[in-house]
């Protein structure tokens, strides 16, 4: 019965009801784990970071809007705790993605950066996509943060907007920024890549 | 379920957590605002009263910076003008929380204004010349200036008001009455009744001088009478005669 209700109606019933939020963790669990781990939390934090996360949720459910929508409202209050995760342990750690993901974010960005024509086999996509995934760890969290959403969490701009509480224009502004701040990394240790 | 979650559950069921109403959220935000705005008020009455006893202790120093272009920030800033920066933060405040979100640079404009505001103002009309009435309205709000500009108004109608200048000898008796020797050896005895509590360069019995008039109830070479209505170190002479004068004999 909890698979047909919304999320906005589970987190409406949890305020009553508190195994009620249990259903709704059960659903985003491990997209905000590996969200929490593509930002760069280590392995052995992340679970930490989510845990601390959940709770918090929990505690602010009266003021989540049922308005709006409540997978925002949850990455954002993730997204909080793991930067402030971050900021704590002053450097990003390396992405702990499993290794399987890691190859599937690096090909998905390959083929967003790359002209197909460019990228002549198998073997030297994956090296490439590798290259992209070992360079996105390097960027700055204000670009790492817009990449990831943007085209491994594959949300909209305004939902993107609405997790980091910014209007539309500067989060396409900072994804375009993000964008060319990749690959001029790339160039710089030594991938040209063709933009579609 | 997952590991993550059956945790959380089990904690929230553990501890008996409960989400947090709203009516206390909104407590808690307008507690803390109200908090900084006590603070902010508190810290502007202690820093007038620090300033009070400052230009008690070293009125010569203050009144150097008062007469310098830099009036509006010197002086002791009147409480109108600190309540009126305390509103416009208040505003300011409330505007830049009710953004939308996002416009980083907006807020940051807006803290900006708030805080730069009424101080550039206040710059600006002080260059100008404009601050003079509002300065001297602080003056006169400044308890020795406040007694040195109605003296100065005194001094004008009645030639014999003058200073004497001189080192305390003791304390004052139970009629308020101390005992002043001038530089040419003179004894004064010098009714300070209207100038208590002393400062503490007079406790200390370091040279003053007393803004006052000279009374005498017979005339003699060695003594005087002198009734304080002003007191100042020694240095401190720009309130009633200004910089670079000397002072008047004692009649």
């Amino acid at each position: 019965m909890a698979s047909h209700r919304s999320d906005e109606q589970v987190a409406k019933e949890a305020l009553a009801d508190r195994e009620s939020f249990g259903v709704l963790m059960e659903r985003y669990e491990a997209r905000l784990l590996r969200y929490i781990r593509r930002l760069g939390v280590a392995q052995d934090d992340a679970d930490d970071v989510l845990q601390e996360s959940f709770l918090r949720m929990y505690k602010g459910l009266a003021s989540f809007d049922p308005t709006l929508p409540f997978s925002s409202w949850a990455y954002r209050i993730t997204h909080n705790q793991a930067v402030s995760w971050m900021r704590k342990h002053k450097r990003p750690e390396r992405q702990t993605v499993p290794l399987d993901q890691e190859n599937e974010d690096g090909l998905r960005l390959l083929d967003l950066l790359a002209s197909d024509e460019d990228i002549a086999g198998d073997t030297e996509r994956k090296e490439h996509a590798e290259a992209i995934r070992e360079t996105i760890q390097q960027l700055p969290l204000k670009y790492r943060e817009v990449l990831v959403l943007r085209h491994l969490e594959e949300y909209s701009y305004e939902e993107i907007g609405d997790i980091l509480k910014k209007p539309k224009g500067t989060v396409a502004t900072q994804i375009r920024r993000a964008r060319q701040r990749l690959e001029k990394e790339l160039r710089a240790s030594g991938l040209h890549l063709i933009q579609p | 379920m997952g590991d993550i979650s059956r945790r959380v559950q089990e904690q929230l069921n553990e501890q008996n957590l409960q989400p947090t109403s709203k009516g206390m959220v909104q407590m808690r935000r307008w507690g803390v605002l109200f908090g900084v705005i006590l603070v902010l008020v508190l810290a502007s009455f202690l820093a007038g009263v620090a300033f009070d006893e400052a230009y008690d202790s070293h009125p010569d120093t203050i009144g150097r910076i008062a007469e310098s272009p830099w009036h509006a920030i010197g002086l002791a800033v009147p409480w109108g003008a600190v309540f009126a920066f305390l509103l416009v933060a208040a505003v300011g405040g409330l505007a830049i929380r009710h953004l939308p979100k996002g416009y980083r640079v907006a807020r940051l404009l807006l803290v900006a204004v708030t805080i730069a505001l009424p101080l550039g103002v206040g710059i600006f009309l002080a260059f100008v010349g404009l601050t003079a009435p509002f300065e001297k309205g602080a003056r006169t709000a400044i308890p020795p200036y406040r007694a040195m500009q109605e003296l100065r108004e005194d001094s004008l109608e009645a030639p014999e008001k003058g200073v004497l200048v001189g080192v305390p000898e003791g304390k004052p008796n139970e009629e308020h009455l101390l005992i002043v020797r001038d530089p040419y050896g003179r004894v004064w005895i010098v009714n300070v009744e209207d100038v208590e509590p002393l400062p503490r360069y007079v406790q200390e019995q370091r040279p003053a001088r007393f803004l006052g008039e000279a009374t005498y109830e017979e005339e003699t070479d060695e003594e005087g009478e002198f009734e304080a209505e002003v007191v100042l170190p020694v240095r401190a002479f720009h309130g009633l005669h200004g910089r670079g004068q000397e002072p008047p004999e004692i009649e």
